[in-house]
């Protein structure tokens, strides 16, 4: 039987109520259940779920409605549940609750900066109040039209303000992890990017070298993009050339137009500061008047970066040369076309892993002959961000929920072609702090269910954090090392292993 | 000096607007903080909306 139950009047952001949904599934009795704000767009979700009863097929975004699909009425004991999570408070020690940003501005002394992370729908209008108030912005939300993004960052530049964002997940100012984000060092390495894993990357392997961040500032994917003609990169630039904590100045990027490209470079050059450009898949290391260092990896521009701030750096690995070759061997004795498939979180470790592995297929694919046709379904080697918009249309974000990696990575270790799995684990702020032991149970499951019969399946990892993470990074290699996954601490390193296999069988 | 650099040397003091998860960080290294429990105006109702846009413009 279906039965929606509606609130009228009653918001709650939409990671709070995906996260609840996704564990009411678990309450015995219940077939499918899912609690949603009535959005045009969630009505959609609801509806291809079919969880949805017609006469509710009306939008409205401040109704909140709970749809449960089950065998007999068991309403009362969802709802319960449901109360019980809303209730919850997240963060209860330590913070004042206002209702509006005008409340809640007058409720601090000098407030300085804003994390903004409501539907993009409602945010330029947020986001003006806040600029009004010259308070700094770090700008979560997507679905913010380029026209809204360009008017805000206009605003910003001409009051001399960081707009970071919109979709910029990460930034850390002043030593503080703003939205995801790692516990890092404080050094003299300052960082610009669009934000997100290329960010917490790089962070945190300058902290893990030895190295530290004077300031990390996110722009937004589209920043470099023509309409926007990267107003912030060029903002934070300029704050980080005449920042005297900031030495060493970071700037990384996804390839770009040669216009905004040579802009950047020029700005670079008009500052004694050396510098570190990576923009990923560019392909050739050069140095350019002998101050700008541009590479191609993320790992290489955090390496670089504690170079040039005056580390020794040291490269250390965390796993053994025999641990590989065993894996080899053992890949070779399957009788399968030992396929790799693997299962990012992040999108630009992601991005980073399909750009040096040959003929990957994706869900994000740069060459469009190895898009997937169908992204549920792998072919041959392929890898998967599963924090894309098809995978997070009504779900939560896999760092903060791996419940749909989880059901894919059973999915791929039961195909029989399969021989290698590789996925990353993100640490820091905002992350969940479960994500390896909740892997390390699965994979053990996975290698109870399928592995039998001397078949076996190779479970590579990149770990991004630090030991200053809430998660403490060493904790989290050893889960992981547990369930006999081969753990690395920096994204191009597990990819190389795995081109490495993948030439050997 | 400009808002920018004020901002690299003052203390932080930031508005959570949204998810209530980003703000363990500011708890845990005893960041000045307010969560701003927003929800959209007039119920997010559009039509409202424009209408409430277009008094404050005046």
């Amino acid at each position: 039987m279906l039965k929606n139950i509606l609130r009228p009047n009653c918001y709650y952001d939409s990671v709070t109520l995906m996260v609840i949904s996704s564990t009411l599934k678990n309450i015995k009795g219940v077939n499918n259940a899912s609690v949603m704000m009535g959005t045009e767009s969630n009505l959609g979700v609801l509806n291809n779920a079919g969880l949805l009863l017609p006469e509710n097929n009306t939008p409205d975004p401040n109704l909140m409605l709970i749809c449960i699909d089950s065998n007999v009425d068991i309403s009362e004991e969802v709802v319960n549940v449901i109360d019980t999570k809303l209730n919850e408070k997240v963060v209860t020690n330590g913070v004042i609750r206002a209702k509006t940003i005008n409340n809640a501005i007058e409720r601090l002394d000098n407030p300085n900066f804003a994390v903004v992370s409501i539907p993009g729908v409602h945010a330029k209008k947020e986001v003006e109040k806040l600029l009004k108030n010259n308070i700094h912005v770090m700008l979560f939300s997507d679905n913010v039209t380029m026209d809204e993004e360009l008017e805000l960052k206009q605003i910003a530049v001409d009051k001399g303000l960081l707009m970071m964002g919109p979709d910029c997940g990460t930034s850390i100012i002043n030593g503080v992890p703003m939205g995801f984000a790692n516990m890092v060092n404080r050094g003299n390495i300052g960082l610009i990017a669009a934000s997100g894993t290329g960010l917490q990357e790089v962070s945190a392997t300058i902290s893990n070298l030895g190295g530290g961040i004077s300031q990390a500032l996110g722009t937004g994917g589209r920043d470099l993009k023509d309409k926007i003609g990267g107003l912030m990169t060029f903002q934070a630039l300029e704050a980080l050339k005449n920042d005297p904590d900031t030495n060493i100045i970071v700037i990384i990027s996804k390839p770009t137009s040669k216009v905004i490209y040579d802009h950047v470079i020029n700005k670079l050059k008009e500052t004694d500061k050396k510098s570190v450009v990576c923009i990923l898949g560019a392909g050739e290391t050069q140095v350019i008047d002998d101050k700008i260092h541009v590479v191609a990896t993320l790992y290489e521009a955090g390496v670089e970066a504690a170079k040039l701030s005056g580390v020794d750096v040291e490269t250390t690995s965390t796993v053994e040369e025999h641990q590989v070759e065993t894996a080899i061997e053992k890949l070779k004795k399957n009788k399968s076309s030992n396929y790799v498939r693997a299962l990012y979180s992040g999108g630009t470790l992601c991005y980073e892993a399909i750009l040096n592995v040959d003929g990957v297929y994706s869900n994000i694919a740069v060459n469009k002959e190895l898009a997937l046709p169908n992204v549920e379904e792998s072919i041959k080697d392929t890898f998967i961000d599963m924090g894309e918009d098809y995978f997070t249309s009504g779900k939560p974000h896999p760092m903060i929920d791996q419940s749909v990696r989880l059901e894919r990575l059973e999915k791929e270790v039961k195909d029989p072609d399969v021989g290698i799995i590789l996925f990353d684990v993100v640490l820091g702020y905002g992350s969940n702090y479960k994500t390896a032991e909740e892997l390390k149970s699965k994979i053990i499951d996975l290698q109870n269910k399928y592995l039998i019969d001397n078949r076996y399946v190779l479970f590579v990892a990149t770990v991004c954090g630090t030991e200053l993470d809430p998660q403490v990074k060493s904790k989290q290699i050893k889960i992981l090392q547990e369930a006999e996954v081969l753990v690395y601490d920096s994204n191009i390193k597990a990819v190389e292993t795995i081109n490495r296999v993948l030439k050997s069988l | 000096m400009n808002k920018i650099e004020e901002l690299f040397n003052s203390k932080i003091e930031v508005l959570n607007v949204g998810l209530e998860l980003f703000t363990q960080s500011f708890v845990d290294l005893e960041i000045s903080c307010v969560q701003v429990e927003w929800k959209p105006e007039a119920g997010g109702n559009q039509k409202l909306l424009d209408a409430l846009s277009l008094l404050e413009d005046m």
